[in-house]
């Protein structure tokens, strides 16, 4: 379904939105703060609050010593998956060029102006990197690829009285030891609009499983943050492709799992080993290569191992 | 008492409390002070040496040009009757259309930029804007104030404290609202610090000051009482030592340390971030580096 469509199925957004999931929620991770306030705060070392963001947790749950080593470990910008994030960045700069001024007009220089007005030189530099990779196919394709993202975004010129944002920081802290927070790629309505809230995630890439939980993460976020349920939440593909998530229970089995998460942490302080557990996953992981449970040969794409939605 | 009388008191507070600490004046200083200007993230910082040490210099960034404009869009419709266009990125539009009525270094500023650079600033003014009004406006919305900081010059310091309010509501009692992005352990020092700028320059003493976070929606309200303003005093106090001599504003290493600029000449933030790197996860793991793990050696990351 394409985003105009699917929006204009939500009416004017002032269905009533549930506070009791948002609470219940919330009471969960109160809960979940404490005991790790409980379990923690007489060992060294512990700065709090303890951030736990979705990508910690997502590697937590596909193998702990992933999880370890993306915390030690500076992100390699000349990696395998570098291009595919910065194409994402770019997807979300163009998205809110679209919103703010329109089309954008020169998909390179206009992500470079953006990434230079919000003092994010370092982004502009990596682009001009990327861009001058030395076998020019490549170069060439990233540009198409630019391109094509950049007239992708242009499903974005929705209504605007949903206020539309982007980037919105959206989170909270539990009794100053658990912070739970995430950036939303773009949020329609919610407080101070006159609309229920809809969050929505924009994807670069193919879909999979992963960005169902991860859009969970932010409804559970929006929940904690408005003192209400969202009234919808979307993933959006290029292709002007909109797969929504089924907002009721999202919150609660999120903030399940962001507990879940916190319990394995807290063990690690304690002195617990994380589990190694080969998968895909490892293709991301700095270690791999001195991994015993490594699976480095196991297809190197999520499909191969069922997380392709 | 009159706004006159109240902005002599805490005034002369102030002198008294700094001659008490033994701070000295500019003059028997022998020269400038280290830094000139201290702002309400000074006061806010955990880290003294941090915040003090770092260049003394106002760089605009997105965020502040962003609050500037919100500010301005905000004060220029404060009618909701004449608020057209309605929505938040349309007032904010019309203010960058036009941006007589923005402060000069928010106008130089957007002069500096292209298309696509004004998109990223109205798209964050946007943002800050809508959660403005979701914080401000649960009980009607208050007086905006304009973006430039409250200014005071410290007698004799050649330092100036600057604070950042973003509106008061009158009850009649004053309460001031200062909108950030998130809470922080030094929030009830920055609220200290608000109230005091305003006693100081507007001659009112806040009943409370509110910090209203983004990220959250949270309120937390500070009362100005049991002594809250005078410890403010005392908090200055230190502040105005360090400016006139950053080298002897004191480390506290924690969180911010991986965002400081100083961090590599820094012995104790270096040590912070060697001993909590990557925690709480251990730093070595059985099973990896299985190459050392053959050899008979410690498994490392």
């Amino acid at each position: 379904m394409r985003l105009r469509e699917w929006l204009d199925g939500l009416g004017h957004g002032d269905a009533v939105a549930d506070g009791d999931e948002a609470t219940a929620a919330f009471d969960r991770l109160d809960s979940a703060a404490a005991e790790l306030t409980e379990r923690v705060h007489d060992l060294p070392g512990v700065t709090w609050p303890f951030s736990v963001t979705n990508s910690v947790v997502a590697d937590l749950h596909r193998c702990e010593g992933l999880a370890a080593a993306r915390a030690q470990a500076a992100v390699d910008a000349e990696g395998d998956g570098a291009w595919p994030r910065m194409a994402g960045e770019a997807l979300d700069a163009y998205v809110a060029h679209v919103l703010a001024e329109g089309p954008v007009a020169d998909p390179v220089d206009d992500l470079a102006s953006m990434w230079e007005a919000s003092g994010e030189f370092g982004r502009t530099e990596q682009l001009a990197h990327f861009l001058a990779a030395s076998d020019p196919d490549v170069a060439r394709q990233r540009r198409r690829e630019l391109d094509r993202l950049a007239r992708e975004a242009l499903a974005f010129d929705v209504d605007p009285g949903w206020a539309p944002r982007v980037q919105v920081p959206i989170g909270r802290t539990f009794g100053g030891a658990l912070a739970v927070r995430g950036r939303a790629d773009v949020v329609l309505g919610g407080p101070g609009t006159g609309r229920g809230a809809v969050i929505l995630e924009v994807k670069s890439g193919a879909p999979h499983a992963e960005h169902h939980a991860q859009l969970r993460h932010y409804v559970l976020l929006a929940a904690l943050r408005n003192g209400e349920m969202p009234l919808a939440a979307a993933l959006w593909y290029p292709g002007d492709s909109v797969v929504d998530v089924h907002v009721p229970g999202a919150a609660e089995s999120s903030a399940e799992r962001v507990a879940s998460a916190t319990r394995r942490l807290a063990a690690f302080w304690e002195g617990e080993v994380p589990q190694l557990h080969g998968g895909a996953h490892c293709r991301w992981c700095p270690v791999a290569d001195t991994c015993a449970a490594a699976r480095p040969d196991s297809g190197g794409t999520w499909a191969s191992e069922g997380f392709r939605a | 008492m009159s706004r006159g009388e109240v902005a002599v008191g805490w005034r002369t507070a102030l002198a008294d409390a700094l001659a008490d600490a033994g701070i000295p004046t500019a003059e028997e200083l022998g020269g400038e002070p280290g830094r000139e200007r201290v702002s309400h993230h000074h006061a806010a910082a955990v880290c003294a040496a941090g915040a003090f040490v770092s260049a003394d210099e106002f760089v605009p960034t997105a965020t502040a040009v962003a609050r500037a404009i919100a500010l301005t869009s905000l004060r220029a419709t404060a009618d909701p009757a004449r608020r057209d266009p309605a929505t938040p990125a349309g007032r904010v539009r019309s203010v960058v259309a036009d941006t007589t009525t923005l402060p000069g270094w928010v106008a130089d500023w957007l002069d500096g930029l292209d298309r696509a650079g004004v998109a990223v600033v109205v798209s964050a003014a946007t943002r800050w804007m809508t959660d403005a009004l979701a914080l401000a406006s649960r009980k009607g919305e208050p007086q905006w104030l304009d973006p430039d900081p409250i200014r005071h010059r410290v007698a004799r310091r050649g330092v100036t404290l600057t604070a950042g309010v973003d509106a008061v509501r009158r009850t009649p009692a004053v309460h001031l609202l200062v909108v950030r992005l998130r809470p922080g352990v030094t929030d009830h020092r920055l609220a200290g610090r608000l109230a005091l700028l305003w006693a100081l320059e507007r001659g009112e003493e806040p009943a409370s000051v509110v910090l209203a976070h983004r990220e959250s929606l949270e309120v937390v309200r500070f009362p100005m009482t049991g002594g809250v303003v005078e410890q403010a005093v005392l908090d200055a106090v230190d502040d105005v030592s360090w400016a006139m001599r950053p080298s002897e504003a004191p480390v506290v290493a924690g969180a911010a340390c991986g965002f400081c600029s100083l961090l590599e000449v820094c012995p104790e933030g270096m040590e912070h971030r060697r001993s909590t790197s990557g925690a709480p996860f251990p730093t070595t793991i059985a099973g990896v580096d299985g190459r050392q793990d053959a050899a008979g050696g410690e498994p490392t990351m």
